[in-house]
């Protein structure tokens, strides 16, 4: 086996890469469907209201909304999930969990958000679960009051209740692969290749000490810029180009598409890349040759992730963005799906079902669930969430 | 074995009445009771033993028989088996072709394939024979013996075993039969033994007893009808047990004709041994790095601490493990190009292309 | 293989593909207007987010026959796909704790996390997980009706093997180990009854409840973990930056086990634990292990007037079948001093393998057929727990603070 074909068995690799076409067909999937589900969630409560009458604030509300209700557009809805993934970060860093985990809570958000609408369920409620799932998959677990503590007026259950939500919108795959400790594995190597130590890949016919002279040749980033002359100098370039790429790892990786379009070798090496295209090449040339099919390939491949970081959202949003995401979330206001407000409630429900369960279904709750589907047929939508089809009822064991 | 037909021809060597007469010294057997004829396979000219001394002892010489006149050597010479001299002849060189054209039927997909190989073979014994092309046959024979030398050897050392095994095997039965005798023997010689103690017994009581000499003469019948009947069962559970073990027994050591097929596919093994591999204790899934040496010291100042402080490396926590970790997680994957990759996979996603990925992976 | 190969997995179904067979159904049900039986099945598409309709999906592949076994933790089912009755799997339902504020247990995060990214012929496989109602975790894993090593182990009168049984075995037990520590991740709970027989006689590592990944400095572990008669002297000194070589040392315990037919050391308590490790093994000391007097959980043991590290002799007359070859590589896994013990890459590089006796074929190893309810109550176990074993049980309270 190779490195590359380990990769393949990851479920990054199987489940949460895509092409770019993929990727935007699925969104555009998920909101549609979310879409229709806030119409029709809608309508029924406004006709629940015209006919019962029981008017609340919020059925008053949804009597005001016309029948077209303005929904979220796809890209809306990008922009909203962006902004509060940069939430996540300022909230993970302020609570000192380690990068690992800042990082795969943002990565739990947009995987999350791929099949999920924020219109179905708001990224202020998925935020806090993100982070403390993260805290359990990154082996930095804290308990969950010490936890909620950390964020104002909310309660354990209120972080707690959306993590069913989460795990299935993770497909119960938890383990992302970031390109942070790959990026230390390149610094060490091309310390070693600085040093006279380096050795290039297998197959290529080069000694340490040919790569440290081509090394100390490598031209300066910018031209205005000194030329590295010494192993010594080379190695404090090598310095600043970590910590630089290491920042990108940190925020443009994180917040762009990069970690569903790239593997994490390619995303480190495109960052790598960006801050020093003459060092970075001369690494690549340790590793593939230029006369190689598979290094143009590469090339191509690498453009393309710098062009994706590069046009990341930014990691501090200037006053315009702020408002525009002001105005997305004003919008939501009025097109979220009335049935999946309140997130405690609903686990509390689906809990409670799986304590009176296990073992034969008693009658109460059979006529219960009939009484539900036959409301759901007539509504076209349902409160709990769908009933079992009978057949899964029956398999059951007594 | 094909005949050849007629008594008298072109072909040398007579047979019939002078077969007491040397065809080269004129010698007679009248005169020499010991005289031995040898004939030499290159020719088949038959003359006696003296003669061949005389005329061969001192290396090749030209065959002395009027009008032959080839090459022959002393040590090729030996005695006639057969009476008909190119009988001799013929079953020499089947012997020969058969030595190279040694192909067994097991070799062959059909039956049909057998037999039109054992045509050609013949039509090659016939040329040798009747003398016909006989440089090309030759020519023939040599280049097949040249070009299946392995196989010809190997199927000479399955015939070879198999012949050791049919004699193995008669010795075993006459073995077993000469135990089975000896069996025998013995237990009539203990019937008789008893028989023999249950007289004495009898008299005895007979002689002992006031009682009714009826009553005791019954009852010593009675036990001895009872042992002996227990020993006909003994016997039986023994013949049993035998017979079983030698349907089970996998030599077939003490089962004549079935025990040889067995013997056969046993054979068959021992030739053609399974070629095993060398146990692989990866079991073929071993890492090899594509992009990478990995070494054994990287330098990075944050790791500084994790390599010296006791409190850390006391419990065995190894900073290579780390660098081994960063240098794998730099490269795995920066060959796998996820639009090609994955644009060709969503295509294909019915058959189960990721499937065959992760089968892929799990090293089957 | 018993389980014959599945069609997909859930890591396996497209999206893309699901996507438009979620629009696609979509649109059904928006022309749909007589209810009946199917309106159950598609109502419940209509409003649903993708995220559940692809559950749906993967749940309805999948077939729940008989309880196999049931635990505190989970619940055992056979199942088979649904479009091939001859596909038998188990399903490992994890229980809802509903008194349990903190969410899913640290056991299914860490065995859905390692379990989705392991896929090795010698590690239990995870073919699917899908959600039932009331949130319950449905784990569709192989079917390895076999039993587990241990029953093979105990059953002196019934089961015979020698050398070549146990090197087959060490050999499934060591690429498996070799393989979590390739990809970072160590197991922390080895033990025969964690070693499943698959149909074919492959042995399959399973139960990753401890499981975490490793190798970051500075990043304390608990050690709180691998059930005590596996357990090495570092973890019972509360060593909290350890590496793969603690799950080198349970092997090592395996392997003498596997020997002897008995564990090796079965400690009442941690520190008898240690006690029997100082007898069988040697007493950790400053010469054969530098700085372990440091070690934050250090006891001393002067009652028991310090014990020499056993020598060759002692290991060959003890554990004579594997020969001597074997028996290097058992003090190598058995090594006190976790930095000179093996690493489970050095296990797979010793000689041994290649001396004589050959291993064993799969197809004639020994066997006993633990039969479908031995895996259920394998499978329903949590991490560390041996069923009625007295004073065995790794502490399951993670010291999650120690991190």
């Amino acid at each position: 086996m190779t490195e590359d074909e380990i990769y393949r068995t990851s479920t990054q690799y199987r489940l949460w890469s895509f092409t770019p076409q993929t990727l935007a067909s699925l969104r555009s999937t998920t909101n549609q469907l979310a879409v229709e589900g806030v119409k029709s969630a809608i309508q029924s409560k406004r006709a629940e209201a015209r006919g019962e009458g029981g008017e609340n604030g919020e059925r008053a509300n949804a009597r005001s909304v016309s029948p077209e209700v303005d929904c979220l557009t796809v890209e809306e809805e990008q922009r909203l999930v962006g902004y509060y993934c940069l939430k996540t970060m300022e909230f993970a860093n302020f609570c000192d969990f380690p990068t690992n985990v800042m990082a795969t809570a943002v990565q739990y958000l947009k995987r999350f958000y791929l099949s999920n609408s924020p219109m179905t369920y708001h990224p202020k409620e998925m935020m806090p679960i993100a982070v403390f799932f993260a805290t359990k998959t990154e082996n930095n677990y804290i308990s969950l009051s010490k936890f909620a503590a950390k964020l104002n007026n909310t309660t354990t259950e209120q972080v707690i209740a959306p993590e069913f939500l989460l795990t299935q919108g993770l497909r119960f795959t938890f383990d992302v692969r970031h390109p942070q400790r790959g990026l230390e594995g390149g610094f060490m190597e091309l310390l070693a290749l600085a040093s006279g130590k380096g050795q290039p890949a297998p197959g290529i016919e080069k000694s340490s000490m040919e790569l440290q002279d081509e090394m100390v040749n490598v031209p300066p980033a910018e031209a205005n810029k000194p030329q590295a002359r010494t192993p010594g100098e080379v190695k404090s370039r090598i310095g600043s180009v970590h910590d630089k790429a290491k920042e990108i790892l940190k925020t443009a990786a994180l917040l762009s598409d990069a970690y569903f379009l790239y593997t994490p070798p390619q995303i480190w090496m495109s960052a790598l890349l960006l801050v020093d295209e003459p060092l970075a090449s001369f690494y690549l040339d340790t590793k593939i040759p230029k006369s190689s099919p598979m290094r143009s390939k590469l090339m191509i491949t690498l453009r393309a992730c710098m062009e994706t970081l590069q046009s990341s959202p930014s990691a501090r949003p200037g006053k315009d963005e702020r408002a525009a995401c002001t105005r997305i979330d004003k919008k939501l206001y009025k097109c979220r799906n009335p049935d999946k407000l309140d997130l405690v409630g609903m686990n509390q429900a689906q809990k409670r079902d799986g304590e009176s369960k296990d073992g034969a279904l008693d009658e109460k709750i059979v006529k219960k669930r009939k009484l539900e589907r036959e409301n759901s047929m007539k509504e076209g939508e349902d409160v709990f969430g769908p009933p079992l089809p009978k057949v899964a009822n029956k398999q059951e064991p007594p | 074995m094909s005949r050849v037909p007629g008594k008298k021809g072109p072909v040398p060597g007579r047979a019939g009445e002078d077969d007491d007469i040397c065809p080269v010294c004129k010698s007679s057997r009248y005169l020499n009771q010991n005289m031995k004829f040898l004939i030499n396979p290159e020719c088949y000219h038959k003359m006696c033993e003296s003669c061949v001394d005389r005329i061969f002892s001192s290396g090749p010489a030209p065959c002395p028989v009027a009008g032959c006149g080839r090459t022959l050597r002393k040590q090729r010479f030996r005695k006639q088996i057969l009476q008909d001299i190119r009988i001799e002849r013929e079953v020499d060189i089947r012997r020969r072709v058969n030595a190279v054209f040694n192909r067994r039927q097991e070799e062959f997909e059909t039956l049909r394939d057998y037999n039109n190989y054992l045509e050609e073979v013949e039509i090659l014994i016939f040329n040798l024979i009747n003398k016909t092309d006989v440089e090309e046959t030759e020519k023939k024979i040599a280049a097949y013996a040249a070009d299946h030398r392995s196989t010809i050897s190997r199927n000479k050392a399955l015939a070879h075993e198999e012949s050791i095994n049919i004699t193995a095997e008669a010795e075993a039965q006459r073995e077993q039969a000469r135990i089975r005798r000896a069996e025998d023997l013995q237990e009539e010689e203990d019937e008789r033994r008893e028989r023999e103690e249950g007289k004495r017994a009898l008299v005895e009581r007979l002689a002992n007893s006031k009682g009714n000499a009826d009553a005791i003469v019954q009852e010593i019948e009675r036990a001895q009808v009872k042992r002996s009947s227990a020993k006909g069962e003994k016997a039986n559970l023994e013949r049993r047990k035998e017979n079983a073990m030698a349907t089970q027994d996998p030599f077939g050591v003490t089962n004549g004709s079935a025990g040889a097929g067995f013997k056969i596919a046993g054979l068959k093994k021992v030739v053609e041994p399974e070629i095993e591999k060398d146990y692989d204790p990866y079991g073929g899934t071993a890492l090899e790095h594509e992009y990478y040496v990995f070494q054994d010291q990287y330098e990075h100042s944050w790791l500084d601490k994790a390599r010296t402080n006791p409190e850390i490396t006391t419990g065995g926590y190894d900073v290579g493990e780390y660098c081994a970790r960063a240098m794998f997680e730099a490269f795995a994957g920066l060959g796998c190009f996820i639009e090609d990759e994955l644009g060709a996979r969503n295509v294909a996603v019915d058959s189960g292309t990721a499937t065959a990925a992760a089968a892929m992976a799990a090293g089957r | 293989m018993a389980v014959s190969p599945l069609p997909a997995q859930n890591g396996t179904s497209e999206i893309k593909l699901s996507a438009a067979k979620a629009k696609s159904l979509a649109v059904r049900t928006g022309s749909m207007s007589k209810p009946g039986n199917q309106g159950a099945a598609t109502a419940k598409a209509k409003g649903a987010e993708l995220a559940e309709q692809l559950n749906e999906e993967t749940r309805q592949k999948y077939v729940k026959g008989k309880k196999l076994g049931e635990g505190t933790y989970a619940i055992v089912y056979l199942g088979h796909l649904k479009d091939d009755p001859q596909s038998l799997v188990a399903i490992k339902k994890i229980k809802v704790n509903t008194e349990y504020r903190e969410g899913l247990a640290m056991d299914a995060v860490r065995e859905l996390k390692h379990l989705q990214e392991l896929s090795h012929p010698n590690i239990i496989a995870l073919h699917s997980v899908f959600s039932s109602r009331n949130q319950n975790l449905n784990l569709v894993l192989e079917y390895l009706p076999q039993g587990d090593l241990e029953m093979l182990i105990r059953d002196v009168e019934g089961i015979r093997y020698g050398a070549a049984e146990v090197k087959t075995w060490m050999g499934m037990l060591g690429r498996a180990v070799w393989f979590c520590h390739e990809n970072f991740v160590l197991h922390r709970d080895i033990k025969p009854n964690n070693l499943l027989i698959a149909a074919d006689g492959e042995i399959k590592l399973a139960d990753f409840g401890l499981a975490r990944s490793f190798s970051d400095p500075y990043r304390g572990m608990t050690s709180q973990v691998i059930t005590r008669w596996y357990r090495p002297p570092e973890l019972l000194f509360g060593a909290r930056f350890y590496s793969g070589t603690v799950d080198v040392w349970s092997m090592g315990m395996v392997f003498a086990e596997l020997i002897l037919r008995r564990p090796f050391a079965m400690g009442t308590t941690d520190i008898n634990q240690l006690e029997l490790i100082c007898q069988n093994i040697g007493t950790p000391n400053e010469e054969n292990w530098p700085g372990v007097t440091k070690l934050e959980g250090y006891v001393k043991f002067d009652n028991l007037n310090s014990q020499p590290v056993k020598g060759r002799d002692f290991y060959l007359g003890t554990f004579g079948l594997i020969g001597s070859v074997g028996v290097d590589l058992l003090m190598a896994m058995l090594t006190l001093d976790p930095r000179k013990r093996s690493t489970a890459r050095q296990v797979l590089d010793h000689k041994w393998w290649a001396t004589d006796p050959r291993p064993t074929a799969k197809r004639d190893l020994p066997r006993k057929g633990g039969g479908p309810a031995k895996m259920g109550e394998d499978l329903k176990r949590r991490g560390g727990e041996i069923e009625d074993g007295p004073g065995d049980k790794v502490a399951r309270k993670l010291n999650f603070a120690a991190r």
